[in-house]
């Protein structure tokens, strides 16, 4: 019956495929800008100040005459860069965390994951402020900002998945074949939390485009000259008024790179969960 | 009089059939036992019935209730003919009911609903209700999750019954609980239709559960009705083959030599007890849980050992510490000869050379994400010596062969394969390491009745091929009589009663096994006594 | 709910305090280096960073300072600000007036928005009401609150001239103040509400296909009687654990915001604090900050176990 119920999902992923062409236009537009883009993103021209989109500027201007096409394009690169490093730090130090904890199973293993989830407390702008003193303002604290938040959302998922996945047969099966714990660990247990830990990764990239933009918003990320789109929207602020173009363009791309990321996920999600989910049924 | 008649009822979804033109009719305050394997349709006529059939199922045919089509009903009358005129039970007693609501406000439900009662009237009712299914002593404010498994069950069926409906469905009603708690429940759901007058639909893949009830018998397969017949004529006058081959699968026996002359045991183990603490970080648990308590047994080469016992009896807990999957708190085990302590590594890894395992449930115990034949061969290398790929797959194909599966299965997922194929594979995995005992955690349980017999056809066939010993872990009693030699009967973490198979379950002497043997439906007894009658 | 149950929860809400509030003290005291230099600049006179080493206590061992500063903070002693010399629970008082109404206006707001949205979605499944709301609420997330904050600005404020684009007048003032709020709230709420609403669909449709609600129907409640007597509770359990979470994002969405319509709240307080190098006032803040996030989730605890008594255990 309970085949019957549940028609298969699976037959269509739209927001996959749009999800990942989104992605890949903003990963080959960051990966253009690091070898062209249409003029200096840092060069300032004041002659060619607030200038409308022409030819030669197809964006415009911004109050210093930089190309805005050029600094979106290399504010794309950067805030890739810095939510990417962020991801793998959550990911180096909380998917370990979370298998041993999950496979030792004892009251202190539970008692670090407790601690683990303390880190939630502790939002990315809130600890990018604390770290400002220590590393001074730029991308390596917005990355390590954003990175610290990671590490228990990614304990959190592996110390779920593994926690369920070990008391499933096939691992006493693997137990009763002799083989040892970290064995299984890396086996039986990684292989199959790991569609979860890129869904997550998937969502947690989209969090950290959008805890970048924020810390750069506040001058707490990515420092001047260095475009970023966080940065861009601070400057235009004051010009709301007079040049809308200049919050519409950095903010549009924040909004096509999460939104592109975020189907990304879901229509992973849909593609790789039901596997997962149907060892239940 | 007739109450309820199902006409050529055919239902459809996303161009899949669920059911193919059933018919069937079911007289006031008879009982009708439907019975079928997974994927007959069985619930589906039951969710038919009550209009509850999942979205976008397109249905024709006509479900005449009291000369009433159901099919043509309003969703608002239906309503009010669910609940009132006919009580539906399930199977699930865990997730039947509503976790965040009291089971008396649960109950209360319907007398409000259909009574149109306040709540404290309705409350009045539902104590009633309670005391009629048998929880005179449970307090109406109680939640599901602080009762057991039969309580619950007793509350679906309070439930069900509330307004006093003509008609009862239940949907494998004790399916999910154990035998003693089986039979209580049954015999609840027979007094109340008695007594009621009501007439009960019972769905059941249980041919025993359902002989042992029913006025008539209905079998069902792939969406249709194909047998059909009073209870006392049905086994004497089977006309349709599957519904005779699924008699016969539910009676099979399998073909196997009996131990005669038993020798000395090779496995031993000895006053083994395992404690269960509840995790602190401060003080150990002064109360422990004792899971197995002081339990010894023996087994010799090629013997055929029965476990049983009901869930929380320890069981499963004994067979995780005979196979050093569990430390043991107390006791020894003795492999050959020697004691092994399952703490340290190297005793371990000799132990399950020789001590292997088939689990319940073929869905799990293959990594989704490996094939067959890697799963298999895991074992090779950590509790033997190197095996090179060309052996690894050479012993795959072997084995395979010898459970009935065709040497390409080694390269196929778990889900590429149907439950018993699965098992199959599973029982082929367990020889790998030419072990001398297997335990069977209750290995037929899961599967449907007709893979079920030529399951154990092969493990009977194993067994004398690998003189292999075999722990059957098992409920059944009938299965237990079919396959063991002896058997061990466990309650509460002891060793209560054992004894050679037959004798004990002839002449159980212990209160415990007096009552599993009481309880556990007996089919070709009661075929037999059925016939003797006509 | 069993005393023990709850004692176990205060024992977790105070370690959890406690272990916060050190790593702040670490984060922010100890590892930089010397917090009189850094606040008053390397080339400050030596006697004035005397002075100020002497008023800080910087002379006495690390454990003692966090042990005063920490006790400190429970009596409502949050040190003295160097720059407005005035003690810093004064000014905490003073923007709390604030943030506090902002934040409550925007998880109002979001509630107020998701449950019922995420709701009426679940019940239309697969309908074109629903995968337009699916389509909107998958937008929303994907924007960030301080440039929504800036389009509403755009829009509003400046082409529609409607509400105020930043600025606060007092409380004193009446009515403006609380249409000064208005823009705010709904730049911090929205995209939370977004988010909101799709773990309220799922989370609903999820408990929907539970066998209970079954039951309920067999019982005769019609489609929309068990969604609302037995899926809707049910469902709100998972929607806890989110806004628990939310209550972080949401605390740092009203520092940045309120620096987008400069309003004088504690995020504004801080980054006034960071730009004067005024440590003391930082450290303090954050700490309240990060401690309010932690009491919230301990509030989330207990609402679990009102809502779910298979978490209360029976006295």
């Amino acid at each position: 019956m309970s085949a019957l119920t549940r028609p298969s999902s699976s037959a269509a992923h739209p927001s996959l495929w749009f999800g990942a062409a989104m992605t890949a236009i903003v990963v080959l537009i960051a990966l253009v800008s690091l070898v062209w883009t249409p003029q200096d993103p840092t060069a300032m021209e004041m002659t060619q100040r607030l200038q409308g989109p022409s030819a030669l500027h197809w964006l415009g201007t911004d109050r210093f005459g930089r190309d805005v096409l050029s600094m979106a394009m290399a504010g794309a690169a950067i805030s890739l860069q810095v939510s990417f490093v962020a991801i793998a730090f959550g990911m180096a130090l909380g998917v370990p965390l979370g298998l041993f904890a999950a496979m030792r199973g004892g009251v202190l293993d539970e008692a670090a994951m407790r601690m683990s989830d303390l880190i939630f407390a502790f939002p990315a702008l809130l600890t990018a402020i604390m770290l400002r003193e220590l590393f001074g303002p730029g991308a390596l604290n917005a990355m390590i900002a954003i990175g610290i938040f990671n590490v228990p959302v990614f304990a959190r998922v592996t110390y779920g998945a593994a926690l369920s996945l070990r008391t499933r047969d096939f691992v006493t099966a693997s137990r009763l074949a002799g083989k040892s714990e970290t064995l299984i660990a890396l086996d039986h247990i990684l292989p199959n939390v790991l569609p979860l830990l890129i869904v997550q990764a998937t969502i947690q990239l989209s969090l950290g485009i959008l805890a970048e933009a924020a810390l750069s918003y506040m001058g707490l990320g990515v420092q001047p000259p260095a475009p970023s789109w966080g940065r861009m929207l601070n400057d235009a602020q004051t010009l709301m008024a007079v040049a809308p173009r200049l919050a519409l363009v950095p903010g549009l791309c924040i909004v096509f790179t999460v939104l592109g990321l975020n189907l990304l996920g879901d229509g992973l999600r849909d593609k790789l969960d039901p596997r997962l989910r149907r060892r239940q049924a | 009089m007739t109450l309820l008649v199902l006409d050529d009822l055919v239902a459809t979804l996303d161009g899949a059939a669920l059911l193919r033109g059933v018919n069937l009719r079911v007289a006031q305050g008879e009982i009708v036992g439907l019975v079928g394997e997974s994927g007959s349709g069985k619930s589906m006529t039951a969710l038919a019935i009550m209009q509850l059939l999942p979205e976008r199922t397109a249905s024709t045919g006509q479900i005449l209730f009291g000369g009433r089509d159901l099919t043509q009903t309003a969703e608002a009358a239906m309503c009010a003919i669910r609940g009132r005129d006919i009580g539906l039970i399930f199977q699930e007693p865990m997730t039947a009911l509503n976790p965040l609501k009291t089971v008396g406000d649960q109950i209360a439900e319907s007398f409000m609903l259909h009574e149109g009662l306040a709540y404290a009237e309705a409350l009045d009712k539902t104590r009633a209700a309670m005391d009629r299914v048998g929880l005179a002593d449970i307090p109406a404010t109680r939640y599901p999750h602080e009762l057991s498994g039969g309580q619950r069950q007793r509350i679906v069926i309070a439930m069900a019954i509330a307004c006093r409906p003509k008609l009862i469905i239940a949907d494998e009603p004790t399916s999910a609980l154990d035998v003693t708690t089986q039979a209580q429940i049954l015999d609840l759901l027979r007094s109340i239709t008695r007594e009621s007058g009501a007439a009960l639909l019972l769905i059941s893949h249980d041919l025993a559960v359902v002989a042992s009830m029913a006025d008539r018998i209905a079998v069902m397969k792939d969406g249709r009705i194909v047998e059909e017949g009073a209870t006392r004529s049905f086994f004497g006058a089977m006309r349709d083959p599957y519904a005779h081959a699924l008699y016969e699968a539910s009676v099979h026996r399998p073909a196997r030599q009996p131990m005669m002359n038993k020798t000395a045991p090779f496995f031993v183990a000895e006053n083994c007890t395992r404690l269960y603490r509840k995790p602190s970080l401060f003080r150990a648990d002064p109360q422990p849980l004792r899971a197995v308590d002081h339990v010894s047994l023996a087994l010799s080469p090629g013997e055929s050992v029965g476990l049983v016992g009901e869930s929380g009896s320890g069981k499963s807990t004994l067979a995780r510490a005979l196979l050093g999957l569990d430390p043991l708190d107390q006791g020894t085990l003795t492999l050959d000869g020697v004691v092994l302590d399952p703490a340290r590594k190297q005793d371990r890894l000799r132990l399950r050379r020789k001590v292997q395992l088939v689990f319940q449930d073929p869905y799990s115990s293959f990594d989704p994400r490996r094939t067959i034949g890697w799963s298999m061969t895991e074992a090779l290398g950590h509790l033997t010596e190197p095996v090179s790929e060309s052996d690894k797959a050479r012993r795959v194909a072997a084995l395979l062969e010898q459970v009935g599966l065709a040497p390409d299965f080694a390269g196929r997922f778990p889900h590429e394969m149907s439950g018993g194929q699965r098992q199959r594979a599973a029982i082929a995995r367990a020889l790998m390491t030419d072990p001398e005992l297997i335990v069977l955690d209750e290995p037929v349980s899961a599967l449907d009745v007709s893979i079920r017999a030529r399951i154990l056809d092969l493990l009977a066939d194993l067994q004398a091929q690998h003189s292999v010993t075999y722990l059957f872990i098992t409920h059944d009693l009938t299965l237990l009589r079919a396959v063991t030699d002896r058997t061990l009967v466990m309650q509460k973490g002891k060793i209560v009663e054992e004894g050679p198979t037959a004798r004990l379950l002839d002449e159980p002497q212990h209160p415990y096994t007096q009552a599993l043997v009481a309880a556990s439906p007996d089919l070709p007894a009661h075929v037999a006594g059925l016939q003797s009658d006509v | 709910m069993s005393p023990l149950w709850l004692l176990r929860r205060i024992a977790g809400l105070l370690f959890a305090l406690v272990a916060a509030s050190a790593i702040v003290f670490v984060l922010m005291d100890l590892l930089p280096g010397d917090p009189a230099e850094i606040m008053l600049g390397t080339n400050a006179r030596p006697d004035t960073l005397a002075a100020l080493r002497a008023e800080m206590g910087l002379d006495r061992p690390a454990l003692i300072r966090y042990a005063d500063w920490a006790l400190g903070l429970l009596r409502g002693d949050f040190g003295r600000s160097l720059t407005y010399s005035v003690p810093v629970a004064e000014l905490v008082q003073e923007r709390l007036a604030v943030t506090l109404p902002l934040a409550m206006m925007a998880i109002a707001l979001t509630l107020f928005i998701a449950l019922p949205l995420g709701a009426f979605a679940a019940s239309r499944r697969k309908s074109l009401t629903d995968s337009t709301i699916i389509a909107v609420t998958q937008l929303g997330v994907a924007i960030p609150n301080f440039w929504f904050a800036m389009m509403l600005v755009l829009v509003f404020a400046i082409s529609w001239r409607l509400l105020p684009s930043g600025g606060f007048p007092g409380w004193s003032a009446g009515p403006s103040a609380i249409l000064a709020l208005i823009l705010p709230a709904i730049a911090l709420a929205l995209p939370q509400a977004a988010i909101l609403t799709r773990v309220m669909r799922s989370s609903l449709l999820e408990t929907l296909g539970e066998d209970y609600v079954r039951t309920a129907r067999a019982k005769g409640l019609t489609r929309a009687e068990a969604l609302r007597r037995h899926a809707f509770r049910n469902a709100l359990i998972p929607v806890l654990t989110i806004l628990g979470l939310q209550f972080s994002f949401l605390i740092a969405g009203t520092v940045v915001i309120e620096n987008v319509f400069s309003l004088p709240g504690l995020g504004r307080l801080i980054f006034q604090a960071i730009n004067q190098r005024d440590l003391v006032v930082v450290r303090s803040v954050v700490m309240l900050l990060i401690a309010s996030i932690i009491v919230i989730n301990f509030c989330v605890d207990l609402a679990y176990a009102l809502v779910d008594p298979r978490l209360r255990g029976r006295s």
